[in-house]
């Protein structure tokens, strides 16, 4: 058999994955204010994206957004995983943080949004950037645990049996064996909450949407090549973001096998 | 007795600490003394690891004192202790240079920059690795990493320095190096080591004194070669170097082993439990030999370089006999065996 017929339904399954999002990139250089129909080659949706006072407000709501997530779930995310690892040894907490990473979006949501309006909490980017550290800061820190994990805790020991106190001994031992997993993180915490609807929908003040509602609402009236456009863009961004995880912890790993 | 200095540096005292059910150290008692070089020697398990971590203040005992110069070490946390660690991993920062790896310490102590540096420099020098500086430690051959985890717990100057399983990470061709290079540099910098290993020949050459541990207890603190010469129980002779071991009782002036008969034996084996001869101790004869103490038949024999060692089993009784290798008896012979009755050592415990 050749090459090429072995690794044929493998080819089948990436055109299977990747033909939808052809069409949105192939669609959002369409000439046509009709979506559905080709008329020549054309890059006017793209500059017409910044007229789009929606769009830009959306943008820079997700921005804000995403960007308050990553810190706050960077964070925490990653004190977490130190306390599971290292003080705190137990399986009922490992697994009650790991839950709100797999846990279905709609019931976080509903139960966010029911939450806030018991304490009368003023919905806006902030209420939205709580909301997405919930599942943020659980991906943050499953990535640092398996990493502080894989490190040899008698570096931590070796710190201070030089006379390193313990701040002294994250700063300068722990921090900079886990900083990929924490950079991998991070690019994780920012593209999920970048492209997150359900939880921002039931959490974003209406005058306030992010990106993924405004495309929401916009769509509900026919997709525009514009929105195609702005697909495109928000698709590059994360795939840019996939591969730098990628890269880190490829980094990482290699890192660690040339250190045993 | 020869050891340096005679002062006590650290005494450990009725230290016992539990992991669960297992008692990991049972009622150690230890004296060290100013600028010796001392081993605990055990199989794994022995507890000699948990009793360095307690040193070192990484594990707190449930019981007992351990005082440095008399001071009581155990209410002070690891990084104020007088007492450096090198770790069985060296566990080296893997993202810093040799150099800062080395200075590591003395920027926690604050120094100012200048004494760093002379420090740095001076001690580099003492383990011979000026010219690695600027290399990770991933650069680094198995024999350098183990130097600069030395050189960066000696740099501290500590009254006491712990090895754990110092020589295990290496080939067993430079280990032998690294033995000599330990003991050139305990003697050029003067600090008191202490050293926890499995590898008998390893306590032996390097140490001044050895505690041979088993299941928590010290079975035996002597010189190597009191250990050697003068096991006091089965664990140690059994433990350290080989040799035939023979339970029974002092009666009648000799040794009555079950299966063997009496065995000339001195009355300093009257209270022992057990007598254990070693290989060098034995002599083979040929058949009929009048001079011979028992006949037996060549089982087994085993090349060992510069000797070889026969096993020859008499009546049920396997003992063990070193022979040159210039008149290696064939398997299946009949050997007269003999020995000097000083040579029997009485064993008091098991």
């Amino acid at each position: 058999m050749s090459r090429v017929t072995r690794t044929l339904p493998l080819w089948v399954l990436y055109v299977f994955l990747y033909v939808p999002i052809l069409v949105v990139i192939v669609m959002s250089f369409n000439a046509s204010d009709n979506p559905f129909l080709w008329d020549g080659f054309s890059l006017k949706w793209y500059p017409a994206l910044l007229q789009d006072s929606d769009i830009m407000g959306g943008l820079r709501t997700t921005l804000i957004v995403a960007t308050g997530t990553t810190v706050i779930s960077v964070i925490l995310g990653t004190l977490l995983a130190l306390a599971l690892e290292r003080y705190f040894p137990s399986r009922f907490l490992d697994a009650a943080a790991a839950a709100p990473a797999v846990m279905p979006d709609i019931m976080l949501a509903i139960g966010l949004l029911a939450f806030y309006t018991l304490v009368n909490f003023t919905l806006g980017a902030f209420s939205v950037i709580l909301a997405h550290s919930v599942f943020g800061i659980a991906f943050v820190a499953a990535v640092v645990r398996v990493r502080l994990a894989g490190m040899d805790s008698s570096l931590e020991e070796a710190s201070r049996d030089l006379g390193a106190s313990s701040l002294k001994t994250f700063w300068s031992v722990t921090l900079p064996g886990i900083r990929p997993a924490i950079i991998a993180g991070a690019l994780l915490a920012f593209t999920l909450s970048l492209d997150e609807f359900t939880v921002a929908f039931f959490t974003a003040s209406p005058a306030d949407p992010t990106l993924p509602i405004v495309i929401y609402s916009s769509v509900r009236f026919g997709v525009t090549p514009q929105i195609n456009a702005l697909a495109t863009l928000l698709l590059l961004v994360s795939f840019v973001a996939v591969l730098l995880v990628q890269r880190t912890s490829r980094l990482g790993d290699s890192l660690r096998r040339r250190e045993s | 007795m020869t050891v340096a200095g005679s002062n006590v540096l650290l005494d450990v005292s009725g230290v016992s600490r539990s992991f669960g059910e297992v008692r990991a150290l049972d009622d150690v008692s230890i004296q060290i003394r100013e600028n010796e070089f001392f081993a605990l020697l055990g199989p794994s398990g022995c507890g000699k690891t948990t009793l360095l971590r307690v040193i070192a203040g990484f594990e707190q005992p449930d019981a007992g004192t351990v005082n440095l110069d008399g001071v009581d070490l155990l209410p002070i946390p690891p990084e104020k202790r007088a007492v450096n660690l090198m770790f069985q991993s060296y566990a080296l920062f893997p993202h810093m240079t040799v150099e800062r790896n080395v200075s590591y310490g003395l920027v926690c102590e604050k120094l100012p920059r200048d004494e760093i540096r002379a420090r740095v420099d001076e001690v580099l020098q003492t383990v011979d690795l000026t010219d690695k500086r600027s290399a990770l430690p991933r650069e680094l051959s198995g024999g350098q990493r183990q130097r600069v985890a030395l050189a960066r717990a000696i740099v501290k100057r500590p009254r006491l320095l712990l090895l754990d399983e110092p020589l295990s990470a290496l080939d067993r061709k430079i280990r032998g190096e690294m033995q000599m290079e330990l003991k050139r540099l305990q003697h050029e910098v003067g600090i008191t080591f202490v050293v926890v290993t499995h590898d008998q020949d390893e306590a032996m050459s390097l140490a001044d004194r050895v505690a041979v541990m088993d299941q928590g207890v010290v079975r035996q603190l002597d010189a190597p070669l009191d250990l050697y010469r003068r096991p006091r129980s089965i664990f140690v002779a059994d433990f350290i170097g080989s040799s035939t071991i023979l339970r029974g009782r002092y009666a009648d002036g000799a040794w009555q082993a079950p299966g063997l008969g009496s065995i000339p034996a001195g009355p300093d084996c009257a209270d022992a439990i057990a007598v254990a001869l070693r290989p060098e101790s034995l002599a083979l004869l040929a058949p009929g030999d009048t001079a011979a103490i028992r006949q037996g038949t060549v089982q087994e024999v085993y090349f060992q370089g510069d000797h070889a060692l026969a096993l020859v089993s008499v009546d049920d009784v396997s003992f063990k006999a070193n022979v040159r290798d210039d008149a290696l008896p064939t398997r299946g012979s009949a050997v007269g065996l003999t020995w000097d009755t000083s040579a029997v050592i009485p064993l008091f415990e098991e």
